[in-house]
């Protein structure tokens, strides 16, 4: 897309005229309502089915609290509203990380992991990240130990510092890329979309029988895919799956045909890859398609074949036959792919800066004055924040790491960051995606010479806050106060790391986990073979890392980024594509074919009956309240499987 | 100038807005926002500032310690060697671990070390390129099946190289059983490959050649090389320059032979170099034996990881450096997790198959050679190690303070049955028969009945 057209983006969108509070007694409510009722669902669903309740849990508190306010008489404003979904997302990734070894459980699942073992790293994760080896916090299965008190500790300052770096850089990002540059953010309007859908339900628009839809199918395919194979847990000795989930594997059936050896074959099962093959722009999903499935087909035989994947072996099923061919390829592929996409970032960002920077010095003249109401806070505050958070995690940092180089920590917190926020601000909102340059931290450790395991869980000041600016474009769509958001964030953590502790050491009391959890037994250990694998880069045994990281593969992935980049570029054909083929060679390879459907059918026949435009516009709002359908069924289902867990446990 | 567009006018919109009301937060807030961070950012400015010197002192000092190509190692007992000491006791946690650092390091990272690997690696260059041509020969007139064509005959050069071969393969007692076959096949050929093959044989010659090309110069090594072919081309010496020659010839990947006389004098710039390195080394370790008594005589917290990492410093190739970590890990005794790491250790009797794989440098069997030998290392001074503070502990238990609910429990679990279980592994039997011995007599002559072998007493 040109510039332009990204540019003519913000002209479409509608620019609030009046600013309100949206924090208040019913956003509080809604916060205790996510901490101690969505947030146990959501935590089984996590380890289950591998899916978060989060953007659904956001849809089911909306409906709930907009009923509960029906029913009283009274009404939640847009911004209301909007604060709700914040402070329910806030609270969900608060206390259920992205990635599960942030978590409590997820730690005490990988310090006893058979990776860690075999990587002869166990023994080397220090005190402040989990109990040690022969700890009795592991023998009585208790997150409430004393020898958890370092962690949770830290994990306190991190959410506290968390925070600080949102409402500092982030907000000077945004003031930058959104005041100033008036970059048009493509992907913020989506969020405020679906809250704009809720807040006019009382009328019968378009968006709220988008969202029915939505709903209605979420609904139906939940009951097959998360309430049978749950409640059936409840009554049978063995849940029962009408649906394979989270994947139709047929590795293993195929692999005695000489053109499957060594592909990882298998198709998502899940509905909502339909909804995202609809959302996502085309290009990209044909790129991952053709990526994923073609060149996982034929590329990785021939691969097989010239000797280049030597771990793969017959028996292996889906989840192995990748982690053998990341070994082998794929990681030291995708690296390569990560630079080219982060020399192709930087290269169309300093273009556009540079035709922006013109145009501007011809035409205009910048200002950082923000528009009156809207709560912004002093920019020196925030500076100031954003300069005591980094000086402060980099004594913590040295604290903590005491041999680390504390010159790279000044680097990355003062250096890195900040440039590469604010390169990722302006992707962010110029193409609503960012890119960072791949591997930096893995980098700096192995080139520091340093040797052990506890730096790849230090606090380095190396995060991106270039989301920040994107997350505070979304807020000011919907004619809310940043404060709102502030008192939120300030009133919310605290309650959200307590209800999270709470939930996380009932379900570990429950059972050893990942056991009894299908998603989490078999993708955990995979995660945790990964997360190994890159700490030898630091360990004395670290030939096995040295082996994977192979430079002619890097170069290939990089080679292959740019070249295509180029010739697409020269053939005037969209680069998406590139994007969409780098995300789907080293991505997780289930989910293309679905969205590859929904992608064909959304252009081919969507389009035709609702218009072009028309259907860009459902599409995320039907993908919203897909998200609430499911999430609904699942926490039914979900509360029952709890109390019965509950009320069975036994006492040995 | 043309209109503008609608893009160019939304990017002068700023300007249109109004301006910005100001500051938000009540003023008293700002005020005590600005009073609270900005001396909290200076006092922050100041620690990093001294952190960043303390930091630097310390890689100096120990920089000292070790010596590099320039300079030679400190005397610890000099005026300069008392100076270093003093710096790196007065930060004992990080120097304790800078030190463990330092052991940790690869050798071929320090540049004397570099120089000595590659100077050895040039004497072998003659051999090793012969054996390699030869092996190439071969496999240029082997089929897949294992036959050599009929019209391939070995001449007496390659002959001699193919017998110093096998009878030097014959006498590793180390080669696994492929080894064996390969070593079958290549007194075949050199035997004039009477009769049948010995099968198909190929691929595992073809393995035996991609070991043989691991072992050209690379990286650091290369470098060194290069470096020291440019220092010597230079040199009065003829001896040096047709070194020179000969690295080049080498570097280039091509079959070179050095003369006697520079045989001698590489062999004895390597041994200089490594003796210096060594040397550094020693003295590395010997302070970190000194920091180690420090720190467990002033009660100074070390996470375990931090002991995991110096304990396993005892498979170092070194003897007196190994000695000398034994040393420090004994002074670190009385912490649970010293015991348990050298319980891990002295019951860890296989390597790591995820970690012996095949690298640049060595083939998979070559590195797990090398990875038993430091495992057997360590298993033998763990073992030695973990008698003797089950002893100490039988003898002075009130003495020690472990950290755990059931010491004696603690001791019984992680020194005497670790090593009962291991009693019977070859490499340490020997020390775990003696071991156990000492602790029994130990528990004997305690007053009162035994308390850790009351079974066999």
């Amino acid at each position: 897309m040109p510039e332009e057209d990204y540019l003519r983006l913000r002209e479409e969108q509608e620019e609030p005229t009046e600013f309100a509070e949206g924090w208040g007694v019913k956003a509080l409510l809604a916060g205790l309502f996510v901490a101690f009722v969505v947030m146990p669902g959501s935590m089984f669903m996590w380890l289950m089915l591998g899916q978060q309740l989060g953007t659904p849990a956001v849809w089911v508190t909306l409906i709930i609290f907009l009923e509960i306010a029906k029913r009283c008489r009274t009404t939640l404003t847009r911004q209301e509203m909007f604060v709700i979904f914040s402070v329910t997302w806030g609270v969900l990734t608060t206390a259920i990380p992205v990635w599960w070894m942030d978590t409590f459980v997820g730690m005490t699942y990988f310090v006893r992991s058979d990776a860690a073992v075999q990587f002869e790293i166990a023994n080397q994760i220090p005190f402040w990240k989990a109990p040690p080896p022969g700890s009795e916090a592991y023998i009585q299965r208790s997150l409430l130990h004393r020898d958890w008190w370092p962690q949770l500790a830290l994990m306190a300052l991190f959410i506290v510092w968390g925070r600080l770096s949102f409402f500092s850089l982030g907000y000077i990002m945004f003031r930058v890329t959104s005041d100033v540059e008036r970059l048009p953010f493509p992907l913020a309007p989506i969020a405020a979309k679906g809250v704009t859908a809720l807040a006019e339900s009382d009328e019968e628009t378009w968006r709220w029988r988008c969202f029915s839809v939505g709903s209605s199918v979420g609904i139906v395919f939940g009951l097959i895919y998360v309430a049978v194979p749950t409640l059936s847990g409840v009554f049978l000795r063995k849940p029962l799956y009408l649906l394979p989930v989270p994947f139709y594997d047929f590795t293993t059936k195929l692999q005695d045909v000489g053109w499957f050896r060594a592909v990882p074959l298998a198709i998502g099962t899940d509905l909502g890859l339909i909804f995202w093959g609809f959302v996502l722009p085309f290009w990209m999903v044909m790129g991952q398609f053709t990526a994923a499935v073609l060149g996982r087909l034929v590329l990785n035989p021939i691969l097989y074949r010239v000797g280049v994947l030597k771990l793969w072996s017959p028996g292996m099923d889906y989840i192995q036959t990748g982690l053998a061919n990341q070994f082998d390829f794929w990681l030291s592929f995708a690296v390569g792919t990560a630079v080219a996409i982060a020399l192709l970032g930087f290269y169309t960002s300093f273009r556009q800066a540079m035709k922006a920077q013109r145009e501007r010095t011809k035409t205009t003249v910048s200002t950082l004055a923000p528009p009156k109401g809207r709560g912004d806070v002093p920019i020196t505050v925030a500076l100031l924040f954003y300069v005591a958070g980094t000086f402060w995690v980099i004594m913590l940092c040295h604290w903590l790491v005491p041999k680390f180089p504390i010159w790279i920590l000044l680097a990355f917190g003062f250096g890195y960051t900040p440039v590469m926020s604010y390169v990722s601000a302006r992707l962010h909102g110029l193409t609503g995606h960012a890119v960072g340059i791949p591997y930096a931290l893995e980098a700096a450790f192995v080139l520091s010479g340093y040797k052990g395991v506890d730096i790849w869980y230090a606090p380095v000041p190396m995060y991106d806050a270039g989301w920040g600016a994107r997350h505070f474009r979304e807020i000011e769509l919907t004619g809310t106060k940043f404060t709102s958001v502030f008192k939120a964030q300030l009133v919310m953590a605290p309650i959200a790391v307590g209800a999270g502790l709470l939930f996380w050491s009932f379900l570990y009391k429950i059972s050893d986990i990942p056991e009894d959890y299908p998603f989490a037994m078999r993708f955990w250990p995979r995660d945790a073979q990964m997360r190994a694998f890159w700490m030898t880069a630091t360990t004395t045994g670290n030939a096995f890392f040295l082996k994977a990281i192979n430079w002619r593969f890097i170069s290939a992935g990089t080679i292959y980024g740019v070249s295509a980049y180029t010739i697409l570029r020269l053939l005037g054909a969209p680069t998406l594509f590139l994007y969409g083929t780098i995300t789907g060679l080293v991505g997780d390879p289930a989910g293309a074919m679905p969205m590859f459907g929904a992608a064909l059918l959304g252009r081919f026949y969507m389009q035709k009956v609702f218009g072009a435009e028309r259907w860009g516009n459902f599409t995320p709002v039907l993908a919203a309240g897909y998200g609430a359908g499911i999430g609904l069924v699942g926490m039914g289902a979900v509360a029952i499987m709890l109390i019965h867990k509950a009320i069975t446990m036994v006492p040995f | 100038m043309s209109e503008p567009t609608s893009v160019e006018r939304e990017q002068e919109a700023p300007l249109m807005r109004e301006a910005a009301t100001g500051p938000l937060l009540p003023r008293w807030f700002t005020t005590l926002f600005y009073v609270i961070f900005i001396p909290f950012c200076v006092y922050s400015v100041f620690y990093i500032t001294n952190s960043l010197v303390m930091q630097h002192r310390l890689r100096a000092a120990i920089a000292v310690v070790k010596g590099s190509l320039e300079t030679e190692p400190v005397d610890l007992r000099s005026t300069e060697g008392q100076a270093v000491l003093e710096v790196l006791k007065a930060q004992l946690l990080e120097s304790f671990l800078y030190a463990s650092q330092e052991l940790l390091q690869d050798e071929e990272k320090d540049e004397r070390m570099a120089r000595a690997l590659a100077l050895r690696r040039a004497i072998g260059w003659g051999k090793v390129s012969a054996e390699r041509d030869v092996i190439e020969r071969i496999l240029d007139n082997m089929e897949e099946d294992g036959s050599v064509d009929a019209g391939f005959t070995v001449d007496e050069q390659m002959q001699q190289i193919l017998e110093t071969m096998v009878a030097e393969r014959r006498a590793d007692p180390e080669m696994t059983y492929v080894e064996d076959r390969i070593t079958d096949v290549l007194e075949w050929v050199a035997q004039g490959h009477p009769g049948q093959p010995k099968g198909p044989e190929r691929r595992r010659l073809a393995a035996l050649q991609e070991g043989y090309a691991k072992k050209v110069f690379q990286s650091a090594e290369a470098e060194a090389l290069r470096q020291l072919a440019q220092e010597w081309a230079a040199d009065p010496n003829p001896v040096e320059r047709e070194a020179a020659a000969a690295f080049a010839e080498m570097l280039a990947q091509r079959r070179a032979e050095l003369s006697p006389e520079a045989e001698g004098l590489c062999s004895q710039q390597a041994d200089r170099w490594e003796g210096l390195y060594h040397r550094g080394m020693v003295l590395i370790a010997t302070i970190g034996r000194q920091l180690a008594a420090q720190l467990a005589e002033e009660g100074v917290f070390l996470d375990h990881p931090h002991i995991y990492q110096y304990v396993s410093l005892l498979n170092h190739r070194y003897d007196d450096v190994r000695s000398e970590v034994a040393a420090g890990t004994w002074l670190l005794r009385h912490n649970q997790f010293t015991i348990r790491f050298l319980s891990y250790f002295a019951t860890k009797t296989t390597i790591n198959p995820f970690l012996a794989v095949e690298t640049v440098r060595l083939t998979r069997e070559e590195h797990q050679r090398l990875m038993r030998h430091a495992n057997n290392r360590r298993m033998r001074e763990a073992v030695a190690l973990l008698g003797r503070i089950g002893v100490d502990y039988i003898s002075n238990s009130d003495r020690y303070d472990l950290g755990v609910s059931e010491p004696d429990q603690f001791v019984r679990r992680f020194i005497i049955s670790a090593l009962s279980e291991v009693a019977d592994e070859e490499v340490i039997s020997d020390l775990v028969e003696t071991a156990l011995r000492d602790m029994r007599e130990a528990d004997l002559a305690r007053p009162g009945p035994p308390r850790f072998f009351e079974e066999t007493a």
